[in-house]
This record gives C-alpha cells, sequence and structure tokens, in this order.
C-alpha cells in the first residue's frame, strides 16, 4: 500500500505533461503522486498519441514514462491489435513486454498468440513461442508454430525462427528461418511451392523464391529437384520501362541430368522496345540444348508443341505518307533452332539474314486514285537448300469509286521479282526474275432492315461482295520456294489476289469470289452478336500454278459458308465449312459451340476436319476438342480439357484440374496428359497448396490450364 | 423483304474527333481513313478543337493452341485480336468507358511453313484490325450526343 497518496484531482481524468506527446488516462478511480506516479482502477484507458491501452488496472511513471498494466491489458495502436495479461512498457521509447499475448494486425488478416511479447521499439516486436494464422477468428486451418516471430510494422514483415507450417494439425515442413509480408505486399520471399510427379522427371518439386528488385523489374528464382534428373534452377526475369520497353527471360539450367549424362538447358527471351516516333525495335532469342528438352522437361504443352525456335531482331516503323498514306518499314534478320521429332523430320524453314520491307500507300492522289508500293529484300540462308536473295518490287494503282451505298475498285499492278541464286533451281541459271501482271476489280453493296425480336431492336444488314482478279500464267518452276505456300480457303484468304502467301509463288487466276454477308446488329449499342456469310469461288480457267508437299490446307475448297456470334445470351458458335463441288466432297469443317450462362462457367465443345493434309503421307485431320470451366460444389470447382483424335484414335491433350478455395488456404491439383512427339506421350501430376497470407502465388498450374480454355474468366 | 440500300460507313453522332492510338500502330492511321469516309464527321488534328476524342487504349494480338497433330505438333493457332477503346468529349469526361472488341480468326499450320505463314497471318491480323474498326464505328454511331439530358 502506497503511503499517504497525494490526488491530483477530484475527477477522473488526468492530463500529464510534459511529454511530447501527451497522455490522457481515464479510470473509474485514479489515485498517484504529483509529478511521480498515477495509478489507474477499473475500466482504465491511457491514451498516447494513435495508441489507447486499456486494463483492468494500470499504473504509469510519470518521470521514466514507464507504464504497468494489469488484467485484461488491451492496446490498439494504428497497425495492430495486442492483448494479453501484464504489459510492462516504456511509452517513450516503447519497450517493454507483454505476458499471454495475442496479436493481430489490422492490415491483412495475420493474428496469433504466444508466451510473451516482447516491444523493442516504435515499430518492432518479437513474440517467444507462438503460433500465427491468417485464417479467420475460431478457424485455424493452418498456422506456424514458431519458436520466435518478429514483426516489423515499417516493412510490414513477419520473421519467424525455429519454425513449423501446420496445416489441418499435420506439420508439413520445418524451417530455421520463414519471412512474409503480412499485409500481401509485394516483397522478396519464397512463393507457393508447386510439387508433382511426372514420368520423365520422377517426383519433382519446386521451391521459387520472388526477388522485387524494383518497382518495374523483378525476379523468380525456383531450385527444382526432379529425383530421375536431378537438380534444376529456373530463373524468370521480368522488366517493363516507361510504357517504352517490356521484356520476359526464361533461363533454366540442368547441370547434370542423371539419365542423360549431360548439362541441358533453354533460354527463352524476348524484348520489344518503343523507340518513338513510330519506330519499334524487338528482339527475341530462343534456344535449347537438345531435342528433347521441352519434351522431357516442361510439361506445358505451348513449350512441348514448339519447333522452330526463333532468334531474331529487327526494328519497324509504322507512319504517315503525306496527309493521306501509310509508310510502313521492317528490316531483321532471323534464324531458327528447329527441334526434330525423330519419326516426323521437317525440313528446318529458310534463315532471313537479313530481310527488309518497304510498304507504302497514298490514297485519294488528284482525288481519285489510290497508289500501293509493296517492295522487300530478303537474304534467304539454309544449310542444305539452295541460298540465294530475292528482291520484290510490286506497285499497284487502283481507283476506288465510292457512293453512298456502295463501292467498286479496279485495280492495276505489276509485280516484278528478282533472284541472285547461290545455284541454279532449273536452268534457266542464277540471276533470274519473273514480271506478273494482276488486274483486280473489288466491289461490295449493303443493305439493311430492321428487326424486332421481342423487345430487342435489331438491324440486320445484307452485304454482297463480288471479287475478281486475273493474273496470266508464268511458269515458275526455276524458281526456289523460300517461303510460300497455299493460304488457307476462308473469308479473309479468298478475296486475296494470290492464293500463295510469300513471294516465290504468284498465281495464274482468272477466277470470281462471291461473297454474302449477314450481320445482326444491336441498334441500341450498335454491337454486333451474330454473323452468316457464304462465299463461292469461280475458275473461269484451270489454275497451273502448284506447290509440292507439304501443305496444310488444300487449295480444292470453292464453296465456304460460315456462322458466328450468338445464337442466345448463352449459347455461342464459330462454326464454318468448305466444300469442294467438282468432288461434292467436304474438305474441311470447323465447328464451335459454346455455353456460358455465367462468367466462371463455361462448356466449349468443338469437331475440326481436314481432309489429306499433305505433311509427310496424306492424312485427314479429324479432331473433337471439349473443355471446361465450372463450379463443382461450394468452393469446389473444375477445369478439364480433352483434345482427341478420332483417326489416331488417342487423346493429343487431356488436361484436367480442380480447385478447391477455401477462406484462408487453396488446393490445386493438375492432371495432364500430352503428346510430345510421334509415338512420345507424357502424364505430369501437380499439386499446390497455397496458404493464402503466408506466401505470394507465383507460377499456378491451374491458370496455365486454364488459359487454354476458350471463354474462361478467371474467378479470383 | 425489308432490305434497304444503306450508307457502307455508318453515321457518326459527331461533327469532329480525334483519334488517339498506340505509336506505331496501324490501327489508328486506319480508323482515321475510315472515320474520313464517313458522310458526316470531320477528322480533328487535336483533342481540344474536336468535339470528342476516340482514345484507342489497345490492340494487341495473341495466339492460342486450337487443334494437335497426332506428333502433338500445332496444326491449327487460334489468332486472338483485342481492341480497347474509350470515348472523351471535349472537356476530358468518358461518355463510352473502355471497352473491348475481341476477334479471332484460324491459322491452320505447318511448322515447315513458319514463314509463309507469318505471311497469312498477317492477312488474318488486317482482316480482323479492319472489322474491329468496323465494328467500333457501328457502336459510336449509336451513342445519344450531346446527351440528351443537356437540354
Amino acid at each position: 500500500n502506497e503511503s499517504s497518496p497525494v490526488k491530483l484531482e477530484s475527477e477522473q481524468k488526468s492530463i500529464i505533461k510534459p511529454q511530447k506527446k501527451p497522455v490522457l488516462i481515464e479510470a473509474d478511480r485514479i489515485t498517484g503522486y504529483y509529478k511521480q506516479e498515477i495509478e489507474a482502477v477499473g475500466d482504465a484507458v491511457l491514451h498516447h498519441g494513435d495508441n489507447v491501452l486499456t486494463a483492468d488496472r494500470m499504473k504509469y511513471y510519470q518521470q521514466t514514462e514507464d507504464a504497468e498494466v494489469e488484467g485484461s491489458v488491451r492496446l490498439e495502436r494504428p497497425n495492430d491489435v495486442l492483448q494479453g495479461q501484464r504489459l510492462e512498457i516504456n511509452l517513450k521509447t516503447e519497450v517493454g513486454q507483454l505476458t499471454e499475448p495475442r496479436y493481430s494486425m489490422k492490415e491483412g488478416k495475420g493474428r496469433g498468440a504466444g508466451d510473451i511479447l516482447l516491444f523493442e521499439g516504435k515499430d518492432n516486436y518479437r513474440i517467444k513461442d507462438t503460433n500465427y494464422t491468417a485464417c479467420p477468428e475460431g478457424n485455424h486451418d493452418w498456422y506456424l508454430r514458431a519458436k520466435e516471430l518478429e514483426i516489423d510494422n515499417k516493412k510490414e514483415v513477419g520473421t519467424a525462427r525455429h519454425v513449423s507450417v501446420v496445416f489441418k494439425d499435420v506439420p508439413l515442413l520445418y524451417s530455421p528461418w520463414l519471412d512474409f509480408s503480412y499485409s500481401g505486399k509485394r516483397k522478396s520471399g519464397l512463393l507457393t511451392p508447386v510439387a508433382g510427379y511426372n514420368v520423365r522427371t520422377g517426383f519433382d518439386v519446386g521451391l521459387p523464391v520472388y526477388l522485387n528488385i524494383a518497382p518495374n523489374i523483378d525476379a523468380t528464382i525456383t531450385p527444382r529437384i526432379m529425383t530421375e534428373r536431378g537438380f534444376l534452377l529456373s530463373n524468370e526475369f521480368r522488366y517493363i520501362g516507361n510504357n517504352n520497353m517490356n521484356g520476359h527471360l526464361q533461363l533454366d539450367i540442368l547441370p547434370h541430368d542423371i539419365v542423360r549424362n549431360q548439362t541441358r538447358w533453354g533460354i527463352l527471351f524476348t524484348h520489344t522496345q518503343n523507340l518513338g516516333k513510330g519506330w519499334q525495335g524487338f528482339m527475341n532469342y530462343n534456344q535449347v540444348s537438345d531435342d528433347r528438352y521441352f519434351r522431357e522437361l516442361t510439361p506445358n504443352l505451348a513449350q512441348t508443341s514448339l519447333v522452330n525456335l526463333s532468334q531474331q531482331g529487327g526494328v519497324n516503323y509504322n507512319g504517315r505518307l503525306g496527309t493521306d498514306g501509310v509508310l510502313n518499314f521492317t528490316g531483321f534478320a532471323q534464324r531458327f533452332q528447329t527441334i526434330q521429332d525423330p519419326f516426323a523430320l521437317i525440313v528446318s524453314p529458310y534463315e532471313r539474314l537479313p530481310h527488309f520491307a518497304v510498304n507504302a500507300a497514298k490514297y485519294n492522289v488528284g482525288g481519285k486514285l489510290d497508289f500501293e508500293l509493296q517492295s522487300s529484300w530478303t537474304n534467304f540462308y539454309h544449310p542444305t537448300l539452295v541460298d540465294g536473295n530475292r528482291t520484290i518490287f510490286y506497285p499497284s494503282v487502283s481507283a476506288p469509286l465510292r457512293n453512298e451505298y456502295g463501292y467498286i475498285t479496279p485495280k492495276f499492278g505489276l509485280h516484278y521479282t528478282h533472284y541472285n541464286l547461290a545455284a541454279p533451281v532449273d536452268t534457266k541459271g542464277e540471276n533470274v526474275d519473273r514480271t506478273v501482271p494482276i488486274v483486280s476489280l473489288d466491289s461490295g453493296i449493303a443493305f439493311d432492315r430492321q428487326l424486332n425480336l421481342g423487345d430487342r431492336n435489331i438491324i440486320q444488314t445484307l452485304e454482297p461482295r463480288l471479287f475478281y482478279v486475273y493474273a496470266p500464267y508464268r511458269n515458275q518452276d526455276y524458281l526456289p520456294n523460300f517461303d510460300s505456300a497455299v493460304n488457307d480457303f476462308s473469308f479473309a484468304q479468298m478475296l486475296t489476289e494470290n492464293k500463295f502467301s510469300g513471294g516465290d509463288r504468284i498465281n495464274d487466276a482468272n477466277r470470281a469470289v462471291a461473297a454474302l454477308t449477314s450481320r445482326f446488329v444491336d441498334k441500341d449499342t450498335g454491337i454486333e452478336f451474330l454473323r452468316l456469310a457464304v462465299g463461292q469461288m469461280v475458275n473461269f480457267t484451270d489454275p497451273r500454278i502448284q506447290l509440292p508437299l507439304p501443305q496444310v490446307t488444300s487449295g480444292r475448297s470453292d464453296f465456304i459458308a460460315a456462322i458466328s456470334g450468338r445464337l442466345t445470351q448463352e449459347i455461342s458458335t464459330d462454326s464454318n465449312v468448305q466444300i469442294d463441288q467438282s468432288k461434292g466432297v467436304i474438305e474441311k469443317i470447323r465447328s464451335g459451340i459454346s455455353y456460358q450462362p455465367e462468367p466462371g462457367k463455361v462448356l466449349n465443345f468443338g469437331y475440326r476436319f481436314t481432309r489429306d493434309v499433305r505433311e509427310q503421307v496424306d492424312t485427314s485431320i479429324e479432331q473433337v476438342d471439349t473443355s471446361m470451366q465450372w463450379p463443382i460444389y461450394g468452393n469446389l470447382r473444375g477445369v478439364t480439357r480433352v483434345n482427341y483424335s478420332l483417326n489416331d484414335d488417342k487423346i493429343l491433350a487431356g488436361l484436367a484440374g480442380l480447385e478447391y478455395n477455401s477462406c484462408c488456404w487453396a488446393l490445386r491439383v493438375v492432371l495432364q496428359r500430352l503428346t510430345t512427339a510421334t509415338q512420345t506421350t507424357t502424364t505430369a501430376f501437380f499439386l499446390q497448396l497455397e496458404l493464402k497470407g503466408l506466401m505470394g502465388l507465383g507460377n499456378n498450374p491451374l491458370q496455365v490450364l486454364q488459359q487454354t480454355i476458350p471463354g474462361y474468366t478467371s474467378v479470383h | 423483304c425489308g432490305f434497304k440500300l444503306r450508307g457502307q460507313a455508318a453515321a457518326l453522332p459527331f461533327k469532329t474527333i480525334y483519334v488517339t492510338a498506340p505509336e506505331g500502330h496501324t490501327i489508328g492511321i486506319e480508323m482515321e481513313r475510315m472515320i474520313k469516309a464517313t458522310p458526316t464527321t470531320r477528322l480533328s488534328q487535336s483533342a481540344a478543337e474536336a468535339e470528342a476524342t476516340l482514345d484507342i487504349i489497345s490492340a494487341i494480338n495473341e495466339r492460342a493452341i486450337l487443334s494437335l497433330s497426332g506428333g502433338g505438333r500445332v496444326r491449327d493457332f487460334n489468332l486472338i485480336y483485342r481492341v480497347n477503346y474509350r470515348v472523351l468529349d471535349n472537356k476530358g469526361i468518358e461518355i463510352v468507358p473502355n471497352t473491348e472488341i475481341s476477334l479471332t480468326r484460324v491459322l491452320p499450320f505447318l511448322d515447315a511453313q513458319i514463314l509463309a505463314k507469318e505471311a497469312e497471318e498477317r492477312i488474318l491480323l488486317k482482316d480482323m484490325q479492319s472489322d474491329a474498326i468496323q465494328q467500333i464505328l457501328w457502336r459510336l454511331s449509336t451513342i445519344k450526343f450531346p446527351a440528351e439530358s443537356t437540354q
């Protein structure tokens, strides 16, 4: 008992100076010695700056600014709330301790309890023998059990020592040290690991570490251990510059492959640079150590299907030519690494070392004429095929006649090509050229009408188009084929002058294409929701220029019909069929139908057929493709995709993923089976447990899978 | 059956319009050409002197694998073209918020023809670009401008 306490004030309030921040104490009863100490009992509240301390009883020493607090202690601060049994703290230095502490962060969901909490200055404290979780109150699905947890409120970082990660009461992981952002701020540290099994790699665990290098630069370094292959270090590096550049580098290295007894590596690099005034620079460099690299080490369809890895650098310019014209320039050098499938070898593409192109157009010259020029110079190099350089010069003039309802555009052009070859292709020699005049007539007209479907006002258009092209036959057998192939027969490609892409073949043409398009447009919003189209090609003379193997499109189609858009609010389709009328057979079908009742729910079904793809031998492609993204039950949702080949009678790509999303964790399981080469498949399984609020989510295997599903929407 | 002749280009509700687009991209220039062909709208040289600004925020193209060969090689790519645009009035207030138009075309593919397919891809991208421009103009033509409430 204190002897003769001096009563400061008769009310239950007391303001003590001269601290920098005033201390205000309220309680049922306050006693104390003047300028020495105050004792507050019963619902005691102490205000100090932004901090509010409540307890059953507290003692405050004005000289030293020490506080001793007991019974239902609760300290509320800007960043957190701390509760406990007994608190001793110096208000000036914020050094002290709290027994039986319970703490919770205001930023984020982190909270926990421990043995003792040690205050170590304004923004730092340390809890001994604690558990920590970001699950909501009453839920302990996961927690950290740590010998010590240090909280830094300035960095919003927690650092645990001698820590076990416990999930559903099962300890999953022990670490001498672990740090995390309790507020979910982007910071360097561990990301959620992915574990898996793959027949080619064995058990496979990746522990990604995120490095937040600068606000616009980051890296993810993933040590990956594969029981059958060894240790692989995966490095991903990303950067963006102020709207003028961005880049991505993936550099993976497996120093010693246990099976192959060699070093294996892969590099995927892209960079684009906006140079200003319409100029852009671009660069990509992709290379792998060997042909089986992707097939054996990456269970990712986008990579296992890669064949030609581009290594390219160049610039591009798009700008104006006067007030009514455009000018485009492209220059680059490009070569490839061709990944071979031993059962389906392909001829690697030509290297372009370098390629320059200038395209220009000047419109409304004299109010009537449009002039265009397409030109390029390319040096083609190939280790086994004939090399050479090629110059193309294709000027043309057109006279568009246009009124309110339609247009007619007659066009005349002269296509000139010169080759300078290392060796002759035919008997004509190394210096050869070709000149083809090309005449075309393009015309179109548009009608529309109003339809009322229920309360919807719809405009239906009817847009007939007629296109005619004439180009005389020129024997082109003495020319090499550097970059030409037959274009697919679809609406965009059939309305072109040359059915061959690239510059080495110019078709002999005397043909007309008639197309009829009908669009359905919502009158109030202008949104086109459905389009029907038919097209018919008529050859007045039989085309003589053909290209030998390989071809992916047949040149025989002459009729096409297509429908695309929304049939109802929930059902949409994109389908077309190509028919060879002379034989009366279907050359190609591509059909897809999607049911999407709401975001996050989509069902797709597709059927594709192509007759006689001439690659190695004449084979048809006949496939069905189904995919879906669907919430299964409650927090469980699934995604699947199956691409099944009817003529090979096998699954080309089968992907399935499940995600369970709880309030403070998510579990993802992904199973996939991919055809990676002829007679080669790979089966892989991944598992990822994300403890929300503990680690950032890096590589999300389900996300990668979802992105292959048309119409998928992110649920997060 | 009720069809009437219509103009090729929809009339826009602005007397003058200014177009901004990502630098170095052809969509801005092509859009300006199409607007010039409309009967009633003139193109302005700056946002200040135009009734409205059509801001083409981005025009990007991506490709997704659509079908595979029996050996796991790509046989069809799905080309995806996304344009984002918005429309601002003379005071810089959004009349049309950020809107996305997304179009797709199929590119049949053979790895041995990668150079030829690059040229074919350009044809399809150009086709999607003019399709997108047409669709944007359709949508712009339905804007009530000036807004009916400002009587």
